[in-house]
């Protein structure tokens, strides 16, 4: 299992968009979904969930309404808006050139020791 | 919009918004129990997700803003001491501020004043009469840099109207003087044909003299004899060229009786964005070229460009200017005030922050940051420094109001206007900002150091590394206080000194009225007809002991200076002396009670046709003839060269100015030797104003009276005492509030210490120690803070003593008894402010020592 790894900035705020992307979702299910998804590498501390989630909410990227859980609790349920979208879809596009460069540099390296 | 709606909301709905929260996170926690999972931090969360929130800083500040005004409520003993000590410095430095404000900074009430300037003649180097012909030059050339150039000066006039003359101060200024101003009348108009001979008066001359009467448009008057129309009143706070100087009239120039000889100053107004720098190279051009045409007259020309302040206009006279160097000097001294009421308050601050040691190691456990310990201990500060600006700004108000307007002694309207401007609230705002700055930062580090662990321990015993820091605080304060104390001292010992110099005349019972023949038009033969007339008229009104004139009383607005020439001794060069040169009348000297030492006074047969004499005072006879009876020996005036004039008496000298007290002095009959402009000078039992100004109005009504005074309020005047009582009173002021800080300062660090010890003490008293060891021990500690603090302050305010000395009179900037008095004066105070908690702890009870132990 890997390590815990410290989350790079602005890489929750992507994660988060493409988990709630496939769906509404309410702070808990972000949590595990995330943490699914990213096999455990990543893992956010409530605090930072929350906070993140109403930044987010705050630039209109997600709307929130209360709803009931699948196992009956009622729960707070985060939505990606249209502008929420665009945002995932900028921010995708930004992180794979980002990594794609990434890599490049990094097997250059390795190519000459 | 999205996010003003949620800081609206945040700030607005708060309530709403965090009930919402709550309500998300005990759902969220619900779902964890449901998986029976460890329970969440909700409160920590919560913590988090509001802090992060947008505008949740802004309402963490207020929220710690409130906070802090809480907590200074439940202190109010503490509030009240740091608020005064910060509104005493804070008021003192703002007084001082609008001073300096006013003669350093003012500018004139009209549009654009940038954009003016002040156009000085020099040649080779010496300031010089702008003589018409280079005025012309200017206009015709100077088109490219100046929207229009004016000239303008300042001079004694007589105004009648509505029956009575009055001597006036106005101002000669050309037809496009108030359009290159850019102000509109307050009422009526300026001058709108320039052949019509009329005149505007100004605000504040309309209202004392017109009673504000708006009839006053398009009545008659007259200016120094020539009639005239009243065209308009220039608008309020308008001054004229100068801020410093009341404009009580304005005169289109070719009214003048005396047009050539008049010095006038060239003013312009800058064409718009065009800055001095770049006209002057336009200037040096045109002084070139004049001084090409005119190779011997205008031989080193030069005509510069300066702002239109002032200091500009004023400013350049014998050596450095004193206003900037007094204003850095009182700013300064003020300053130090300022530094002594912020060390004061960290004291206060400090010594309180110990005893909240437990509070805050308390709060620092439950979580909260260093930060925000740190933030809410300094806003307390800011609090208190808004406090004490309030307050002082109050006391500034109030005292600046009472040193305003100028004092009538000046003789001539000069314009004091001490008013609190945008520029003296900004700097108060500032000073309220860097003095909680600098004392808030020292208590707000040491909340941010707040341990946890501290809240678990008891009361910390023993001396702490902070009591050295309070100490140096101390040390530094006294030292300080000893500083401006001294400084003070020395102003207030310069004035006694001042006012003990022998004045040379009785002041008492003498009131002086000033008469401007010119002012109503006449020449010399006819003002010597209606000055010779009024004499005897005036010395029989009931009361009046003896009356005489002069054209310049000692210590007044008006000297003269001359160079004597006395033919020396056989075969020697003749012996020079630079002398004082006045022109009096019979009457004067007894008027004034100057002692005639030998030979004879002034008399009726002293005429204009009879051999020139005068009188000469002591030291002026011993400067031309040492050791030799000066009685019927001959001098010369270079004001009247040739003319041979006959010693008659010799009188007691007499203090002209406070320069100079002993300047030699030469008197001339008025027979003999004219003055348009005279002073008559009456010694009364009692008040003769009315009687005199009726004598003179029963006279001649178009003869103009002025500057009607006592001669005690004269020699108060700008000449005389004014500036040095203005400046002892300051010095003495800041330096008595030093020494009130100095008190609070060592007495609440002395209790301080003192009740730290309580614990010791009682212990102490409950094995035996007397309440005299007790108080001993406490003086013990404070004595070696207060000698060091006293040494400092005499090093300190030796090398202050060096730099105020060119401002003392009679004394040194080191006199040895206001050293040694202020020096003591400071340890006695200090000591009785260490004495106060020694006694307190010697009274120790030794119970409760006892049972903590």
């Amino acid at each position: 299992m890997p390590k815990h790894t410290e989350l790079l900035p602005g890489t929750l705020d992507l994660l988060i968009l493409r988990t709630l992307a496939l769906g509404p979702l309410h702070g808990v299910g972000v949590a595990d979904r995330l943490a699914q998804v990213t096999r455990g590498a990543f893992r956010v501390g409530p605090g930072s969930l929350f906070t993140a989630l109403h930044r987010m909410q705050g630039k209109g990227w997600l709307s929130a309404a209360w709803g009931e859980t699948s196992e009956g609790h009622r729960a707070k349920f985060y939505q990606v808006t249209p502008s929420g979208h665009q945002r995932l879809g900028r921010e995708t596009a930004r992180w794979r050139t980002i990594a794609w460069a990434m890599d490049q540099a990094l097997a250059a390296g390795e190519a000459k020791p | 919009m999205s996010r003003l709606r949620l800081l609206l909301r945040n700030l607005f709905r708060r309530r709403a918004a965090n009930r919402d929260l709550d309500a998300e996170l005990e759902a969220y926690a619900a779902v964890l129990r449901s998986r029976q999972a460890s329970p969440p931090p909700i409160e920590q969360i919560r913590e988090e997700v509001r802090s992060a929130r947008l505008g949740a800083g802004l309402e963490s500040w207020a929220r710690d803003a409130r906070l802090a005004a809480r907590r200074l409520r439940h202190a109010p003993g503490l509030t009240l001491a740091c608020a005064l000590t910060f509104a005493l410095g804070i008021g003192a430095n703002t007084v001082v501020f609008s001073i300096a404000n006013d003669l350093l900074f003012r500018q004139l009430p009209v549009d654009a004043p940038g954009q003016l300037a002040y156009i000085p003649i020099h040649l080779q180097g010496q300031p010089a009469q702008a003589e018409p012909e280079i005025f012309r030059t200017l206009r015709e050339q100077g088109g490219s840099v100046f929207q229009s150039l004016a000239r303008v000066t300042f001079q004694q006039a007589g105004i009648r109207a509505a029956g009575e003359a009055r001597i006036a101060y106005v101002s000669y200024v050309s037809g496009n003087f108030f359009s290159l101003m850019g102000i509109k009348p307050a009422l009526g108009s300026f001058f709108t044909d320039r052949r019509a001979p009329v005149i505007v008066l100004g605000y504040d001359y309309w209202l004392s003299r017109f009673g504000g009467n708006r009839a006053v448009i398009g009545q008659e008057a007259s200016v120094d004899g020539r009639g005239v129309t009243i065209a308009g009143v220039a608008p309020r706070g308008f001054y004229g060229f100068s801020e410093l100087l009341d404009a009580q009239a304005y005169v289109p120039i070719g009214l003048e009786t005396a047009a050539s000889d008049l010095p006038y100053t060239p003013i312009a107004r800058l064409r718009q964005g065009v800055t001095r720098a770049q006209a002057a190279p336009l200037l040096n051009v045109v002084a070139q070229r004049v001084e090409r045409e005119h190779p011997e007259a205008d031989r080193g020309l030069q005509i510069l460009i300066l702002p239109l302040t002032n200091d500009a206009l004023f400013g350049k006279g014998d050596g450095p200017d004193p206003v900037p160097v007094m204003a850095a000097l009182f700013l300064g001294l003020a300053g130090a005030v300022l530094l002594l009421a912020a060390a004061n308050v960290v004291g206060i601050l400090l010594a309180r922050a110990s005893t909240q040691r437990r509070e805050l190691a308390v709060r620092a456990a439950l979580g909260a940051s260093r930060s925000r310990l740190a933030r809410q201990v300094f806003l307390e500060t800011l609090w208190l420094a808004l406090l004490g600006t309030a307050v002082g700004l109050g006391f500034g108000i109030v005292a600046s109001r009472s040193i305003s307007g100028a004092p009538p002694s000046f003789g001539f309207p000069l314009v004091l206007d001490f008013a609190f401007d945008l520029r003296v609230f900004g700097y108060s705002a500032l000073l309220a900002l860097v003095v909680a700055l600098t004392a808030g930062l020292a208590p707000a580090l040491r909340a941010s150091r707040a341990q946890p662990a501290d809240a678990l321990r008891g009361q910390q015993t023993g001396a702490s590394p902070r009591q050295r820091l309070r100490a140096i605080l101390v040390a530094g304060q006294v030292a300080g206080s000893l500083a401006l104390l001294i400084a003070g001292g020395l102003f207030a010992r310069s004035l006694a000194h001042q006012s003990q110099i022998q004045l040379g005349f009785a002041p008492d019972h003498v009131w002086t009225f000033t008469l401007d023949a010119s002012g109503a038009g006449y020449g010399p033969a006819r003002g010597q007809q209606v000055f010779s007339a009024l004499l005897p008229r005036v010395r029989a009104l009931p009361g009046v002991e003896a009356a005489g004139m002069t054209d310049a009383v000692p210590l007044g607005v008006d000297h003269f200076g001359a160079e004597a020439q006395a033919p020396g001794q056989p075969g020697a060069a003749p012996v020079r002396a630079s002398v004082s040169h006045s022109v009096i009348t019979h009457g004067y000297f007894s008027s004034l009670r100057i002692p005639l030492l030998s030979g004879r006074g002034f008399s009726d047969n002293d005429k204009a046709n009879s051999p020139p004499v005068a009188i000469v005072s002591v030291s002026l006879a011993h400067q031309l003839w040492p050791g030799r009876n000066p009685l019927g020996r001959s001098f010369a005036l270079d004001s009247a060269p040739g003319k041979l004039l006959r010693v008659v008496g010799v009188v007691g000298d007499v203090c002209e100015s406070m320069g100079n007290p002993r300047a030699p002095h030469a008197y001339c009959p008025l027979s003999q030797s004219y003055d348009t402009s005279q002073v008559l000078v009456v010694r009364a039992a009692r008040n003769p104003v009315r009687a005199v100004e009726q004598a003179v109005a029963a006279l001649d009504p178009n003869l103009p009276i002025g500057g009607v005074q006592t001669m005690e309020t004269s020699i108060n005047g700008i000449n005389g005492l004014f500036l040095f009582r203005l400046g002892a009173g300051l010095a003495a002021g800041l330096g008595l509030l030093a020494l009130l800080l100095a008190l609070v300062g060592v007495y609440g660090v002395v209790a301080y210490a003192a009740a730290q010890r309580t614990h010791e003490f009682g212990v102490r008293v409950a094995l035996g120690a007397g309440s005299r060891q007790v108080a001993a021990a406490v003086l013990r500690q404070a004595l070696p803070t207060i000698a060091s603090g006293l040494a400092l302050g005499l090093l300190l305010a030796a090398g202050l003593g060096k730099l105020v000395g060119a401002f003392l009179v009679g004394i040194s900037g080191l006199d040895p008894l206001t050293f040694i008095a202020a020096a003591s004066l400071l340890a006695a105070a200090a000591l009785a402010a260490s004495l106060i908690p020694a006694l307190r702890a010697a009274g120790a009870d030794p119970l409760p020592a006892l049972r903590c132990e």
